[in-house]
């Protein structure tokens, strides 16, 4: 049975905002539901708050985390939706095309040699960034020479080339003669939305906001592209211009959000099929919901790791991965499920 | 309405040429067979007939506008194609695989709202009112092909290009079928493997085998036991049904 859009959406919407309020409680330092209150009240009023300590923490440090996590969340859904219907693959995820492992090189190349140190404290988000839409452009480049970005053409380039990817990070580690290189490599692969500020959510959210904004306006023509390239022309479809706009947009979200939390593993594959369930498979209720859906979902993750081994924290993946593949073969083991073929 | 000319035409898949020369013309309104053994690229000659593949000789018109021409959105509200096989997402609704033959009418960031009524009558004239709210993968194989027609119906264009629509029906939905694509009023071209059908829907035939295809013929004409005999290895023996005085074709294989 499908649930109705509209409903779904304001319901979870009303909880991702309920979550957010609540999540910033949580971290190493426990913070009482009401001084979490009082804090985003004085800021909301602009008045002079007295708790000079917990507003610290809500307002610099928990806040814009929580945000990151709705914004990395929201568009790793997205994401995984459009990469889906891109390669029409059920197993498909946001790093299909070698943008994650594209990053890894950049991320480690800062980490152990150094590089884009004039970019000070964003020098991590910068190399990834760059590693990230070199290894999507590379991806677009080898498929577009070898016959089209056909679904199997791209599974196989991508899978591919973000192994040599991933050999060539991790080769960049290997001879590094830093040895807390390889930890702060790793701790970065797995994603982390640790040291998060105000000013690093500007270009995620700038990201997320124009991709879903543009999937939302073609969700017909995605609709079809699902069905198969074929019926997709038949109906009128551009197919060649779509799959191209789709990949170049894919290619820079993920790019984005790989480089400001590193790569975070099964959100973007698990929430599209949930919210599937949920809503049917036509883009136009899909997306919607498989963003908040994934805002939500990460929120709480986040909230995990923070909390899980106090104070340390662990890296988002550990837990999104416990999480989400258990939930995956629930998903996909329903009987009635199917993706395509 | 408008008819349909093809030009000089050379089919190919990849590199490889599938058929050459191909002319022949459908008159505004008229029904036209494909019929040809398996493999002699009929599906291959629709994909290009429809635009979809681009020959790499030759033109298809539509009132005297070369299709491979056209932006995929025009070419679409003039041909619509219906596909042999089609992969329907599961969850779909069958109304909901209806109204994406209406996506070259509207904008693709549209909702279904304004077009339900079309979708409807598509459905309505394919028999499957009933399971409008219905998910597509409850249905069965033959009702899905019928969900893939009414599609090609709700496209409203006036050329029509079905490869094997009868496929998966039963006798009686392929009669009613004929019958519902003979009312139609638009040009039809329609790939049929079963040859007494296409006799008995046709206004022409045109038969593909060797790389070549004949010109669109009265069904008589172009399925002569010769033709039969040499495109399709068996021996036709046409009869004439005493109730209806409709021709109808008896097979068996020469060498039996």
């Amino acid at each position: 049975m499908r649930l109705r859009v509209g409903a779904t959406v304001l319901v979870l919407a009303v909880l991702l905002g309920l979550s957010i309020v609540v999540s910033t409680a949580f971290g190493a330092e426990q913070l009482p539901l009401g001084s979490v209150a009082r804090v985003l009240w004085a800021r909301a009023c602009g008045c002079v708050t007295t708790d000079l300590a917990s507003d610290t923490i809500v307002w610099q440090f928990r806040a814009p985390r929580v945000l990151l996590a709705v914004l990395v969340g929201a568009g790793l859904a997205l994401a995984g939706v459009g990469m889906q219907t891109l390669v029409r693959n059920p197993l498909a995820d946001p790093y299909l095309l070698g943008v994650s492992s594209g990053a890894g090189v950049g991320a480690s190349a800062v980490l152990t040699m150094g590089l884009f140190a004039s970019a000070g404290i964003y020098a991590l988000t910068a190399g990834a960034l760059v590693g990230a839409l070199a290894a999507a452009l590379v991806v677009f480049g080898v498929a577009t020479v070898q016959g089209g970005l056909t679904p199997l053409r791209l599974v196989l380039t991508g899978t591919v080339l973000g192994s040599a990817f991933s050999a060539l990070a991790s080769y960049l580690v290997f001879r590094s003669p830093d040895p807390a290189a390889a930890q702060s490599v790793l701790f970065w692969l797995l994603g982390s939305l640790a040291g998060a500020g105000w000013q690093q959510l500007v270009l995620p959210a700038t990201a997320v906001a124009v991709v879903g904004v543009l999937m939302l306006l073609g969700s017909r023509w995605l609709d079809a592209l699902l069905i198969g390239p074929e019926t997709a022309s038949a109906v009128g479809v551009p197919v060649r211009q779509v799959r191209i706009t789709l990949f170049v947009a894919l290619g820079v979200l993920v790019g984005v959000l790989v480089a400001v939390s590193g790569g975070i593993g099964f959100v973007g594959l698990v929430v599209p099929h949930a919210a599937r369930l949920l809503v049917g498979p036509r883009h136009r209720s899909l997306l919607p919901v498989a963003a908040v859906l994934g805002a939500l979902f990460l929120v709480w993750v986040d909230v995990v790791t923070r909390i899980a081994v106090r104070p340390t924290e662990i890296p988002l993946s550990v837990v999104s991965g416990l999480i989400g593949a258990p939930a995956f073969l629930a998903l996909l083991g329903r009987r009635r499920y199917r993706f395509g073929s | 309405m408008s008819g349909l000319e093809v030009a000089a035409l050379t089919c190919a898949v990849g590199r490889r040429t599938v058929l050459t020369d191909v002319t022949f013309d459908v008159a505004a309104g008229q029904v036209v067979g494909v019929v040809g053994p398996n493999g002699s690229g009929k599906s291959t000659l629709l994909r290009a007939l429809a635009g979809i593949a681009k020959p790499p000789v030759g033109r298809v018109l539509v009132a005297g506008e070369d299709l491979h021409r056209l932006p995929a959105r025009a070419r679409a509200r003039r041909v619509a194609f219906v596909g042999q096989e089609e992969d329907l997402p599961s969850g779909l609704l069958v109304e909901e695989a209806v109204a994406l033959g209406r996506v070259p009418h509207t904008a693709p960031w549209d909702t279904d709202a304004a077009d339900l009524p079309v979708v409807h009558g598509a459905l309505a004239a394919v028999g499957l009112s009933d399971l409008a709210r219905r998910p597509v993968e409850d249905l069965s194989g033959g009702e899905r092909r019928r969900v893939s027609l009414a599609r090609g119906l709700a496209q409203a264009s006036p050329v029509l290009v079905l490869d094997e629509p009868t496929n998966h029906l039963d006798v009686r939905h392929q009669l009613h079928f004929a019958h519902l694509l003979r009312g139609l009023g638009r040009t039809v071209v329609v790939a049929l493997h079963d040859l007494s059908l296409a006799v008995a829907t046709c206004d022409r035939l045109v038969v593909v085998h060797g790389g070549r295809t004949t010109t669109a013929l009265p069904p008589a004409e172009a399925l002569a036991p010769d033709v039969v005999r040499s495109a399709f290895g068996v021996t036709a023996t046409p009869v004439t049904d005493p109730a209806t005085g409709r021709t109808h074709l008896l097979m068996s294989l020469e060498d039996l």
